[in-house]
């Protein structure tokens, strides 16, 4: 089994980014694109590299972001989102029945309309966007290594659909269209992938209704080991919002075939009695909060990690930050994660 | 001092920048730059430097992948190799530049020189730093020696070229000593204009080159050349220098000389049997991959006049006008033609 063998190769307590790190200065305006919520369509006008350039300089800022992460000390190495406007945008541009001409517009979680990608024919997959990713992150780093994409729930929710009848239609069809995706990413050497579905607490009587089936089929037949991130959105652009840090969702994802289930709880404060919830599944516990640029105290870290061990088992948790750390000061985020990773150390004893 | 292993392997100085960063096609079109040339960069004045600090980060993770035993920060802040430390000095008329003939014959803009040179804060101490924050392996840093220094300024105060090599010995002097306290392993002055100008050279380039090695405590380079190919337009080169065996009295330790391209008649290194000498065994006047065995052959004919504890391994010159793919593609040649040999002599 996949999973075992993955868990095998790593530490008890193994880190890992979420999904996002730090682009550099020099490939996006990171100024505009923190003043703006994250674009749900591609939005080449922040990139400072222009077209003819942009895969080449991708690839290196990539190369950075998997070298920080292994001189930082990460036990599982991510692509750090490094070359999409957004951990979701990338994706969804490249499927079929997408109009890549004119967006359509949606409400996002903060209740401000944006432009979403808008669905005009029946969605289809015919390659992988995020498998050149993989590639590179199986050249440069011989540790585990997870890709990020969006979940098909997530998906349904940023999208004004033409086609479907229903929501729940929509977002079954994204989920072939992930399903296809996740399984093109195993095949190109992906240790972990993960499926990330923040619109799981954003839009929950919807998601009762139809998410667990749109995540089931998104990870039917996956090769290899699988995880899905929940959270109350990005700290830094989401700072005035509360969070409630309450998760109304987890004992149906218990019910699901992923792996490991990714949770915000450093910023929102969860308790973490929640994981009795997730009884068979990994956790990776969110232990640095991303709402402030203040680098978390060893002390806090320490009390997360344990907090989480206590119900969870130290064999069943995996560390990480809250969620993606995009926004960001670049010295901050290596920071805390080189907290992460000292204390990583400690609890293993 | 910093021990090398037999055959210990380095860049000569540039890596290939980024097209990120750099135009390219418009830097591989004009003779090395020798005065300021910040058009040439593609990324704005304020996040120059994060974006040169990276492209330092992958040039040095390249090399420690490629496996060479020295590393060197590439000169990925550079427009050229002498440009940046030569514009930084004092004595230098910045709104007046003036011009002098390139090694090509070619008229190229260069530093005016209008008082003493003066040698004020360079940026080489802080990319010193840098280098050693980013590697464990012993380290190379490289400036512009003082003949070519001379030879790439337009002379309007000193009596004589000589008093004005000797005047920018003495600054290049002072940046080798703050270079080795920051960490730096071996200090590398660049000198191709010795082979360009060797009625000069002959007059007072030992005196210079001495001069600004003087009571240095670490370990100093000199590299010597026929010019980059790309700007030389890929023509062939001498198999013997008009000015090299000179150096056997010179006081640096190791002696960088393009041998590869050139085809360079080896037996010229018995004139130099005590100095260290690395070895230009990649090309870069065919920009084909060489296979290990034609660098491992090299090496071995370089073993008949040279013993292995005396010889380094290099590519010929710096890899600026080559493209990232073949640039690593060569070291990677170079360090496993050298591993060839290693194992051979075991």
């Amino acid at each position: 089994m996949a999973l075992g063998n993955l868990l095998q190769t790593l530490p008890p307590l193994p880190t890992m980014l979420v999904g996002s790190y730090v682009q550099p200065d020099w490939l996006i305006d990171r100024h505009a694109l923190s003043r703006r919520a994250p674009p749900r369509v591609p939005a080449p006008d922040l990139w400072c590299v222009p077209p003819a350039q942009f895969e080449a300089a991708a690839d290196d800022a990539t190369l950075l972001a998997i070298d920080e992460q292994e001189r930082i000390g990460l036990d599982v190495i991510g692509d750090g989102e490094i070359r999409r406007e957004s951990y979701s945008c990338t994706f969804v541009a490249a499927l079929g029945g997408i109009d890549s001409q004119h967006s359509g517009t949606a409400v996002d979680r903060r209740g401000k309309s944006a432009p979403v990608p808008r669905v005009v024919g029946p969605i289809t997959w015919t390659r992988s966007v995020l498998a050149h990713d993989v590639a590179l992150l199986r050249s440069r780093t011989s540790r585990p290594i997870k890709i990020t994409l969006p979940g098909p729930f997530t998906l349904s929710q940023l999208a004004e659909d033409h086609v479907y009848d229903s929501p729940g239609a929509l977002a079954m069809a994204f989920a072939e269209a992930v399903n296809a995706e996740v399984r093109a990413l195993h095949a190109a050497g992906a240790d972990i992938v993960q499926l990330d579905e923040p619109y799981l607490e954003a839009r929950r009587d919807a998601a009762h209704e139809y998410a667990m089936a749109a995540v089931t089929r998104a990870l039917a037949g996956a090769a290899g080991a699988t995880a899905l991130h929940l959270c109350f959105g990005y700290g830094p652009i989401d700072r005035g919002h509360s969070k409630s840090g309450r998760y109304a969702l987890l004992p149906e994802l218990e019910r699901t075939p992923v792996d490991i289930v990714s949770l915000e709880a450093a910023q929102p404060g969860v308790d973490a009695a929640v994981l009795r919830d997730l009884p068979s599944k990994l956790i990776l516990w969110g232990c640095l909060d991303l709402g402030t640029t203040q680098v978390d105290t060893q002390e806090v870290v320490l009390q997360r990690i344990r907090a989480a061990i206590n119900v969870a088992g130290a064999q069943q948790v995996m560390l990480g930050p809250d969620c993606g750390m995009k926004y960001l000061p670049r010295a901050v985020a290596e920071a805390k994660l080189r907290v992460l990773v000292s204390c990583a150390r400690i609890a293993r004893g | 001092m910093l021990q090398l292993p037999a055959l210990a392997t380095a860049m000569v100085g540039s890596y290939p920048q980024p097209e990120w960063l750099i135009d390219r096609a418009s830097l591989g079109k004009r003779l090395p730059p020798r005065v300021r040339a910040a058009e040439i960069w593609r990324v704005p004045g304020p996040l120059l430097q994060g974006a040169q600090d990276d492209a330092t980060r992958l040039a040095i993770r390249d090399q420690e992948l490629a496996g060479l035993d020295i590393i060197g920060d590439g000169e990925m802040r550079r427009e050229s190799y002498s440009n940046a430390f030569a514009n930084s000095l004092g004595g230098i008329d910045h709104d007046n530049p003036g011009t002098a003939l390139d090694r090509t014959g070619k008229p190229n803009s260069v530093p005016r020189v209008i008082g003493p040179i003066v040698r004020h804060t360079s940026t080489l101490v802080d990319e010193a730093r840098f280098l050693r924050q980013c590697t464990a392996r012993p380290t190379k840093i490289t400036l512009p020696g003082p003949f070519t220094l001379a030879q790439q300024a337009q002379n309007d105060f000193y009596v004589n070229p000589r008093e004005l090599a000797l005047a920018y010995a003495d600054a290049v002097n002072v940046e080798i000593r703050e270079l080795h306290a920051a960490g730096i392993d071996i200090v590398q002055i660049d000198e191709p204009y010795l082979q360009a100008r060797p009625e000069q050279a002959a007059e007072f380039g030992l005196e210079a080159v001495n001069r600004a090695v003087r009571g240095v405590a670490g370990m100093t380079a000199l590299h010597i050349c026929f010019g980059y190919a790309h700007v030389h337009n890929y023509a062939a080169k001498p198999n013997g220098y008009s000015f090299l065996p000179e150096l056997e009295a010179s006081t640096v330790d190791i002696l960088s000389i393009e041998a590869a391209q050139p085809q360079l008649d080896l037996s010229i290194l018995r004139r130099l049997p005590s100095r260290r000498i690395m070895l230009g065994v990649i090309s870069l006047g065919d920009l084909n991959v060489e296979s290990p065995d034609t660098v491992a052959r090299r090496i071995d004919a370089a073993l008949v006049h040279v013993p292995a504890e005396r010889l380094l391994a290099a590519p010929d010159c710096g890899l600026k006008y080559v493209s990232g793919e073949i640039a690593m593609g060569k070291l990677r040649a170079m360090v496993d033609g050298v591993a060839l040999v290693r194992g051979r002599r075991r």
